[in-house]
């Protein structure tokens, strides 16, 4: 049976994270046009402050996937375990071969008991 | 040293009975393997394929967070330095992880469970070893039908006088263990063939929600890598702009340092860019494999295989540039 779908309403929706990321570039781009040092000093203050805000997001969308990470694990080791049980059937077919020959030697000699 | 009989009332039917039962069941072993081929070949090869090519590309996802929360750290380190007569600033809670061991865990954890999976598959489909490890089985079966041959022929005779029964020679012997031999292998790459194609089918779902998961995670990386590398060269450039009369000699060395972060910074998103590519191309061969394991489309499958081969390639380039 194939595993229910993953849902993570962070990969559904669109990021925030990159709304901000957008403003963060434009005041990067802003600070290095600015002619003055009080300039710069403004802008990169309130970089930083947006970049803060990046941060949390980023922490926050990292925690969530690392919820989803949790969930697809189960699934990957279920699925290793039938594989690993679908390797062990195969292999036993060789193994039967083998049991089937010590079969026929066996029938070989009850059969030199009984002429 | 003279042979003795043991006397058994039975003797005869006993001799019938299993003569019989050995010759009709490698007369049903050759029977049942003529008209059926399973081959296993092209997808094999794909499959080893995928495997290698997700083993690139797991290791060096891998690596991705390790050199993310790394970059991080060095940003955290500096912040917390520049931090340092804030009032209650401790050293042990100055700086704070990107991703914390128990996250890094979550995900190592499922990619390595992702090669797995992956050298599970081209285990599953590699026909080599297992054939010849089958072939040993069969050389000592073999032998074994041959020694029934001498016992178990006159028997038969006497139970169907009126029928042609086969003797067993040698040759036969031999005959029968290459249907045995084509029956076993037809069973052990059947059964290959629909574990790959369910395997694949059941996993499709989980290894598309991975694939988009670690994707969105080297997006966030991203993000941050910027944020880790325009903060130390906004503040390098502050240091410079506020020290006007800074010697001129040390004034070149750091503005050089504001070059190579640039350098560092451009050189570590195309790293993850690449990253997404080969997650990207990954989990469209596994789609394309999973169609292929089910009878469909296998040229869709070389066209995204070898996708898959070139980025995992290039971001295997990438990051042995970096060790």
């Amino acid at each position: 049976m194939a595993a229910p779908p993953i849902v993570n309403p962070v990969l559904d929706n669109p990021d925030p994270g990159d709304a901000y990321q957008a403003l963060y570039d434009a005041l990067g781009s802003a600070y290095w046009e600015a002619s003055d040092i009080s300039g710069k000093d403004t802008i990169h203050g309130l970089q930083e402050a947006v970049g803060a805000l990046i941060d949390e997001i980023d922490q926050q969308q990292l925690k969530n996937n690392t919820d989803v990470y949790i969930k697809l694990n189960a699934q990957v080791l279920a699925t290793n375990a039938a594989l690993k049980d679908l390797q062990t059937s195969i292999n036993s077919i060789t193994k039967n071969i083998t049991t089937a020959g010590k079969v026929l030697s066996s029938i070989t000699t009850v059969l030199s008991l009984f002429p | 040293m003279k042979k003795t009989t043991i006397p058994c009332p039975v003797n005869s039917h006993a001799r019938r009975f299993l003569g019989a039962c050995a010759i009709l069941v490698a007369t049903a072993l050759a029977l049942g393997t003529t008209g059926c081929v399973v081959t296993l070949s092209p997808l094999a090869k794909s499959t080893a394929t995928f495997s290698t090519a997700t083993a690139t590309v797991v290791t060096n996802s891998e690596a991705a967070y390790r050199t993310a929360n790394q970059l991080h750290q060095d940003r955290e380190v500096a912040a917390a330095i520049d931090n340092y007569d804030t009032p209650g600033w401790r050293p042990d809670t100055a700086t704070t992880p990107l991703l914390t061991p128990d996250q890094i865990a979550a995900r190592t954890k499922v990619l390595e469970g992702l090669k797995a999976y992956s050298q599970a598959l081209a285990g599953l489909t590699e026909t080599k070893n297992r054939n010849q490890a089958f072939d040993t089985a069969l050389t000592t079966a073999g032998a074994n039908l041959q020694s029934l041959n001498a016992a178990a022929a006159p028997p038969l005779k006497t139970l169907f006088p009126s029928l042609s029964v086969p003797s067993v020679s040698a040759a036969e012997s031999g005959g029968v263990a290459t249907a045995i031999d084509a029956l076993a292998k037809l069973l052990m790459n059947g059964r290959a063939k629909q574990g790959l194609a369910k395997a694949t089918t059941d996993m499709d779902p989980s290894v598309q929600a991975l694939c988009t998961l670690i994707d969105s995670d080297a997006h966030i990386l991203r993000r941050q890598a910027d944020r880790d590398y325009q903060t130390p060269i906004t503040n390098e450039n502050q240091f410079i702009q506020n020290n006007p009369k800074m010697d001129p000699a040390l004034r070149r060395v750091e503005i050089a340092k504001l070059i190579t972060l640039a350098a560092q910074q451009k050189e570590n998103d195309a790293m993850l860019a690449s990253l997404q590519n080969a997650v990207q191309a990954l989990g469209k061969a596994h789609a394309a494999l999973t169609e292929a394991a089910n009878g469909k489309d296998p040229e869709n499958l070389k066209q995204r295989l070898n996708e898959l081969i070139q980025f995992g390639t290039d971001l295997g380039a990438f990051y042995a540039s970096t060790q």
